[in-house]
């Protein structure tokens, strides 16, 4: 807008005036009596609503009309409820949490598992193959035995 | 359209008139307006608390948000516009952003009191969140009732609370905003209203919104502001949010209104270290965590002695303290708050890799 505003003007005037208007309510609202004033108001309006209240529970007790107390009472069952699907909820992931626990370490265990029964096999295979090669060479002894034998025995037929 | 004058006669534009008078009519005459949230999803609901988890636009760090508000007024004014939203800015920031709405109670609600707040409703909360973002560790972010609530909560829980913010948070009881003989007439008993709580039992939403009229005074700034700038429609529009929100109030348990002004306007326990909240004594030299201290220079409801003291409680070694420019109320309407803890946090959440 134009550097004329008017509405700056009264802008500027009411901030003035809320200022001051407020400083001045600040200083008269710090006062004893006042707060007396408030606390008599205060006890007076209690002990009114607390009457009010009585004459309501009365009124419904005698012609058998539920209260907002007694919906307040039914719904506080309602908030029980909530809390204890809360708490089983919370059972539920620590059991969850529980099971991905022991799943996971009985995979790893399942995996060393295989790892050694792998190893195991790998072992008797070459367990196999050095029976083989032992079994070869017991064999090729006992040949060797033999042919010593034999030969032991020729030379003295020779000399004869 | 302009008319110009030759003397210095104030110039008025008749089609800005127009729109201007016009405009007021309308806020005069129409219906509140509807506030649309960003996008958002119920996580988990309790009574007639909700939280709401709020994605971010394109994620930036993996420590999520948790905002905590006033049990004194409605959540929705950090997320009152799509500019000056504080939970669309933190979004858009970046951040996964969980907000405890703690709706407004009913009658069955009348014995609710703190300790049920923080440890039934705002620490089952967190965990949901916790649970629910998959994250190791959270931001808690406190306003005003809701930063006492977030302070209290981080002094007892285990829960892994990384980062906590407070804004506008009164923890000293000794000095309030009203005059100091109804400070006085507050700790020594004189004002009482323990029987005033029992006899509500729920303190009526009228009665919270006369508190607030009346701890403002002569509050006529901002209906002048309406009509000085009632040919802006942006203005206009967010004018109306935020007279909508104001005159919204909520109800409250009488239990918690009646701990409050005994345990903390009159015997000021909270900054003693003699409060105790489900039977453990409320101790804030526990807080260890790296904190960021909010305070606005145009508070009309929370002084900055209340907020203060919190900075020599907490035993924090990474502690800050910000008073920024602004009002109780601007800070969040304006969505400015999202800007102030912006860069304080994010040089304390984890980023994503």
């Amino acid at each position: 807008m134009s550097e004329n505003n008017p509405y700056d003007s009264i802008k500027q005037v009411s901030e003035m005036w809320e200022k001051g208007l407020n400083g001045l309510l600040f200083q008269s609202l710090d006062s004893n009596p006042l707060i007396q004033m408030t606390k008599i108001g205060i006890e007076a309006n209690s002990r009114y609503i607390e009457m009010l209240k009585r004459n309501r529970e009365l009124m419904a007790n005698y012609m058998n009309l539920p209260t907002k107390n007694d919906i307040a009472n039914a719904v506080k069952q309602t908030i029980q409820a909530e809390e204890k699907i809360d708490i089983l909820e919370e059972q539920i992931w620590n059991l969850q949490e529980g099971f991905t626990l022991a799943t996971e370490a009985q995979n790893k265990m399942i995996g060393e598992l295989i790892d050694f029964t792998k190893h195991l096999h790998s072992e008797w295979q070459k367990a196999t193959q050095e029976l083989a090669q032992l079994t070869e060479m017991k064999k090729e002894l006992e040949e060797m035995k033999e042919l010593l034998q034999k030969e032991k025995k020729e030379p003295v037929m020779a000399a004869k | 359209m302009a008319v110009k004058s030759l003397v210095n006669i104030p110039v008025l534009n008749l089609e800005s008139e127009k729109k201007r008078w016009d405009n007021v009519y309308k806020v005069l005459s129409e219906p509140k307006p509807d506030i649309e949230s960003t996008p958002r999803k119920a996580v988990w609901k309790k009574n007639k608390s909700v939280l709401w988890y709020h994605p971010a636009s394109k994620k930036k760090y993996k420590t999520p948000l948790f905002l905590v508000y006033s049990l004194l007024n409605k959540a929705y004014i950090l997320d009152i516009s799509e500019e000056g939203s504080v939970i669309g800015n933190l979004t858009k920031q970046g951040y996964d952003v969980y907000l405890l709405d703690w709706g407004s109670p009913g009658l069955e609600d009348k014995d609710l009191t703190l300790d049920n707040y923080i440890l039934d409703y705002l620490e089952v909360a967190v965990k949901r969140a916790l649970r629910h973002s998959g994250a190791g560790e959270i931001s808690l972010v406190g306003y005003c009732i809701g930063g006492m609530l977030s302070a209290i909560l981080t002094s007892l829980t285990d829960l892994p609370i990384k980062n906590l913010v407070l804004a506008a948070v009164p923890i000293d009881y000794s000095d309030a905003i009203v005059p100091g003989k109804w400070v006085k007439a507050l700790q020594n008993g004189t004002l009482n209203f323990d029987r005033f709580s029992d006899a509500y039992e729920v303190i009526p939403s009228e009665f919270l919104y006369a508190i607030f009229m009346g701890l403002q005074g002569f509050n006529i700034g901002p209906s002048i502001n309406l009509v000085t700038r009632a040919h802006n429609q942006k203005y206009v529009d967010k004018w109306r949010r935020m007279d909508k929100w104001m005159k919204d109030a909520v109800t409250f348990s009488g239990a918690a209104f009646k701990q409050m002004m005994n345990e903390l306007y009159k015997e000021n326990k909270l900054v003693k270290g003699e409060m105790k909240i489900g039977g453990r004594k409320v101790d804030l030299s526990t807080i260890a965590c790296s904190t960021l201290v909010i305070t606005s220079t145009r508070d009309e409801l929370v002084l900055e002695s209340q907020s203060l003291p919190i900075m020599d409680l907490i035993t924090s070694e990474d502690k800050t303290y910000e008073h920024v420019e602004a009002g109780h109320v601007s800070l969040c309407l304006t969505g400015q708050f999202a800007f102030a803890i912006d860069p304080w946090l994010s040089t304390r959440s984890t980023k994503m890799e």
